[in-house]
């Protein structure tokens, strides 16, 4: 039998977190209410099988997942390789720094937008939520190694993105 | 190559803040009430404290009836014993022993049709050192029943009979004021066996019936 007062006190806490994933992989306020919904009853059903300190990584989990079952249902959404999706040039030259500090949101905004969702996914987990790999590893269901080389390319990616974008707006 | 000192990690960290979506007051409040409707409708549920607490009053409540039913049951049962003891010994003190005095079943079984709501069994245990007596009316717990007479040399044995009301037992040995009683039920009727026949040799008989 499960309590539901638990449960509301222990899922409620990570809400926001979770609601910023499933809004960034979505793309839409809409969307990430009707997965946050789904979320909500597949972790309740299944709450009292979840140690209390796993609850967290437990509901990413759920709500990546059912993010992507709706990105397949609604989206046509098929799960890009890294390999397929991850083309990092080769660094851009210096001053980087400079440059990507003069992007503006808007710009970061849409250059995270353009990522794959596994990149998306990855940056959110790790500099938004400040998840450990090991953290990350049992959200993404991947090996933890997989987990630092995914973060450095997503970074890569990103970085040329915003690159790219400064020099298009230069111009 | 994962440094959060990466440029990227200090850019994404630095406008965090703008970047997050945040849920609305609206969403996050909908997300709550649609958690509640959703347990609502998935039913009330205990908390584990709560089950703890209440899977021991069930208990208490149990232990409760299952006493009561056992006191009830035993104290019925010495009522019963107190009735055979008291019906054996005053079939024995007035020489009421039989109604019917006969060494023949096929005399005294017919003898109860129409006087008892059931037909007791009678075996003719002559050979076994057995011999029938006869049978009598008596009435035992809170009921007419058949007392069907056996000896065995000097000693006089009552078999009690009636339908029972629950399923098949083994014979068990009681003892009251010198008598040795068996009691069990068979084939749906209930049998209370008695003598001053030590315990042995009753047994015996029992296992002849």
């Amino acid at each position: 039998m499960r309590d539901s007062s638990h449960f509301e006190t222990k899922i409620a806490a990570h809400l926001p977190a979770a609601y910023n994933l499933a809004r960034w992989l979505t793309r839409s306020d809409v969307d990430a209410e009707d997965v946050m919904q789904e979320s909500l009853v597949k972790a309740f059903r299944f709450f009292d099988q979840v140690q209390s300190p796993e609850i967290k990584t437990w509901f990413f989990q759920i709500v990546r997942n059912t993010s992507y079952s709706w990105l397949k249902k609604n989206r046509n959404f098929t799960e890009l390789t890294e390999d397929a999706t991850d083309h990092v040039e080769d660094g851009a030259a210096s001053p980087e720094e400079n440059l990507l500090n003069s992007c503006t949101v808007v710009e970061i905004q849409n250059a995270i937008a353009s990522l794959a969702p596994e990149h998306k996914e990855i940056l959110i987990l790790r500099e938004f939520e400040e998840l450990s790999y090991s953290e990350i590893s049992r959200v993404m269901e991947i090996p933890e190694g997989t987990v630092m080389s995914r973060i450095s390319r997503a970074r890569e990616k990103l970085k040329c993105c915003l690159l790219e974008s400064r020099k298009r707006g230069r111009k | 190559m994962t440094s959060d000192n990466n440029e990227v990690s200090k850019l994404l960290k630095k406008n965090k803040e703008n970047l997050y979506f945040s849920m609305s007051a609206k969403t996050r409040s909908g997300l709550l009430d649609f958690i509640g409707r959703h347990q609502a409708k998935d039913g009330f549920r205990f908390s584990s404290y709560q089950l703890v607490a209440a899977s021991f009053l069930c208990g208490l409540v149990a232990a409760t009836i299952w006493f009561n039913f056992f006191s009830n049951k035993i104290s019925n049962e010495n009522l019963v014993i107190q009735e055979i003891v008291s019906g054996h010994v005053r079939s024995m003190m007035v020489a009421h022993f039989s109604d019917v005095a006969s060494t023949d079943q096929h005399t005294v079984k017919p003898w109860f049709e129409g006087k008892l709501d059931f037909s007791p069994s009678v075996k003719d245990l002559t050979k076994e050192g057995f011999p029938l007596v006869g049978g009598r009316l008596d009435y035992i717990n809170s009921r007419p029943v058949a007392a069907l007479n056996y000896r065995h040399n000097q000693h006089l044995i009552n078999i009690f009979e009636w339908p029972a009301t629950i399923g098949d037992t083994t014979p068990q040995l009681t003892s009251q004021r010198g008598f040795q009683l068996y009691h069990y039920i068979k084939s749906g009727m209930e049998y209370w066996i008695i003598s001053d026949l030590n315990a042995a040799e009753l047994q015996r008989f029992v296992n002849l019936l």
